[in-house]
């Protein structure tokens, strides 16, 4: 073997991997994020604040249930992006369909895996002795409601993509603050005050607070109010934007001559 | 109602780069602008039924006006129809009327599933109905090998691609097919048949064939007019047989002299001294040597084949054609100047 050789193709990754240099300032702000993550996760919940988790029931539920609907919530985020791939997108819209039965027909099939994925995250936690507490309509209407919710932000993320190309704030935005300050792995409140505000303007802590409710202590609609108003709200809001940003968006790309461009 | 129609399109490119517009706009000054112009008031007609041909160099906007008249480019200014549809206003009307192959055809196909099931997909995209009818009869159509419909698209060579990719333009049985370069990576074999394809409106008498391409026999042996684009505008809507006649009478004669291979040194000499002949233009190869003369008389031609014998060279035949698509083509962008 050459080292030589082996050194190009290091020196052809390392380059290529300097020149996005939006991606590389976020995967270092995303290595920080996540480290505080686990930091967060290992020292707070597990020896000081046991006394937050009352809200939820037990510790293990709560997680599985936050990493579980994590796949959907990324689903949803990363689906219309799916859509407009580059490779596909010239021919996604040649063929006689509206703008919606695109994106539709061109996520379908990740959010079936997105479901199988959370049903085994319940199985495996059934299995080690997680019990759950689930209040049928509270859970759908919570899972619908954060599907759109997130679904309208993917198309704002897709719609920043058409033009921007590989960069993606609003995805990045999402999932890697989501992770430290929406509450998957801990509970919010355990976050400092300042750093709460924060938690407050993210849709998932919403979502995840509302479906854990449901799920785990069976709230009826009636006590998910907190929750369920801010979501019908920003799933009516961020739906409108998003399909007006995608539609847009197309429109952009089909004026610049740059639908099939990567 | 005409199958294809435009008038007086219009489409430029910005060049400034989006960071520099973007940074522009958020510092609430104006936005430096540079554009390219690829096209320039373009107006033409395709009749249903017939098989048109758009030729020009590269980046004379051949493809801008394919991406236009198929949807996925919207104009800046002027009007196309398709079928009688506006292509920005009325889009889903006239997707569902037409076919496409585009340059890049290998684009849209799953690499991992088989000409087959990628073509069903589309036919299902498409509503067709009996999909997988469909699907067998268009790849029949196009002679791709029944051995070759459940390969990998990914393990196919380019001309079975390009194959899968001519039954997607067919699939939905549309009443005008846009192909973009379509005998690119073809074999030989199939080039001929594909051109009888065309020739045959892929069965069906009624449907338009709009043929961007560089390949000249596909033209003068298919197209029943062809327009001629360079910069933008167009040069010329004319019959391939009208279009000859778009070169003065006296100048549309080739004199071919058929010699015996000429080696590198006669090859050599033969070009030093038709250059010393004011001929309109020559090209000396192995076993042709080819010219016009400027002022259209034998004489002339028999100084220039006098000349060639005095230098030893064995002549089998001395004879005159008419010029063909490709030169006529050459010359009248000679006379515009190329677009690159």
């Amino acid at each position: 073997m050459r080292i030589k050789r082996l050194m190009g193709f290091l020196y052809i990754d390392f380059k290529e991997w300097l020149a996005y240099k939006y991606e590389l300032f976020f995967w270092l702000l995303n290595t920080l994020v996540g480290a505080f993550t686990y930091a967060f996760l290992g020292t707070y919940i597990t020896v000081y604040r046991k006394d937050i988790m009352l809200r939820y029931g037990s510790f293990l539920p709560f997680l599985l249930v936050g990493m579980a609907y994590n796949y959907i919530i990324y689903a949803s985020l990363s689906a219309p992006r799916m859509a407009i791939n580059p490779w596909n997108l010239t021919w996604r819209l040649l063929i006689p369909a509206r703008v919606y039965e695109i994106i539709i027909g061109s996520v379908l099939f990740r959010y079936i895996i997105g479901v199988l994925q959370f049903l085994m995250y319940f199985g495996v936690a059934i299995a080690f002795g997680a019990r759950f507490n689930i209040n049928l309509v509270s859970t759908l209407v919570a899972i619908i409601l954060g599907v759109a919710v997130m679904w309208g932000l993917g198309m704002i993320s897709a719609g920043v993509q058409v033009i921007t190309k590989r960069w993606d704030p609003v995805t990045w935005f999402l999932t890697m603050l989501g992770g430290l300050f929406s509450g998957v792995w801990f509970p919010y409140q355990l976050l400092p005050k300042s750093l709460q505000c924060i938690s407050m303007i993210l849709p998932q802590t919403y979502i995840l607070d509302m479906l854990r409710r449901a799920m785990l202590k069976a709230e009826p609609l009636t006590g998910l109010i907190d929750s369920l108003i801010p979501l019908t709200i920003s799933a009516a809001v961020t739906l409108s934007i998003g399909y007006y940003m995608y539609l847009k968006s197309i429109e952009y790309a089909k004026k610049h001559g740059t639908v099939g461009e990567y | 109602m005409y199958a294809v129609e435009t008038y007086e399109l219009c489409k430029a490119f910005e060049k400034t780069p989006i960071k520099k517009r973007l940074i522009a706009a958020l510092t609430l000054r104006k936005a430096p602008s540079e554009k390219v112009i690829a096209l320039n008031k373009v107006s033409f007609k395709v009749r249903k039924g017939e098989i048109f041909g758009f030729l020009g160099p590269n980046g004379a906007g051949k493809t801008t006006t394919v991406k236009i008249l198929t949807t996925i480019l919207i104009p800046d200014s002027g009007e196309a129809r398709v079928l009688g549809f506006d292509v920005v206003r009325e889009s889903l009307e006239v997707r569902r009327r037409i076919g496409v192959l585009p340059e890049d055809s290998q684009r849209g196909f799953g690499w991992r599933l088989t000409a087959f099931e990628n073509l069903y997909f589309y036919a299902t995209a498409y509503l067709v109905p009996d999909p997988k009818r469909r699907v067998r009869e268009v790849l029949e159509l196009v002679g791709l090998e029944k051995e070759h419909w459940n390969k990998w698209f990914q393990r196919l060579s380019q001309g079975m691609k390009q194959k899968v990719a001519i039954a997607r333009a067919l699939i939905p049985d549309p009443e005008v097919v846009f192909l973009d370069e379509p005998t690119k990576g073809l074999d030989i074999l199939f080039v001929a048949k594909f051109r009888e394809m065309v020739r045959d409106r892929f069965g069906d008498k009624s449907r338009a064939v709009f043929l961007s391409t560089h390949d000249m026999r596909l033209v003068e042996e298919t197209c029943d007019r062809v327009a001629l684009i360079n910069k933008g505008r167009i040069i010329a809507v004319k019959p391939v047989e009208e279009l000859k006649r778009l070169v003065p009478k006296g100048s549309r004669n080739v004199y071919v002299i058929k010699v015996n291979e000429l080696s590198g040194s006669k090859l050599e000499k033969c070009t030093d001294v038709l250059k010393m002949f004011d001929l309109e233009w020559f090209r000396v190869e192995r076993r042709r040597i080819e010219f016009q003369v400027k002022e259209e008389s034998i004489e002339a031609a028999n100084e220039v084949l006098k000349t060639v014998l005095s230098l030893g060279v064995l002549v089998e035949s001395f004879g005159r054609r008419e010029i063909d698509i490709e030169e006529i083509i050459r010359r009248l962008l000679e006379e515009e100047g190329y677009a690159d």
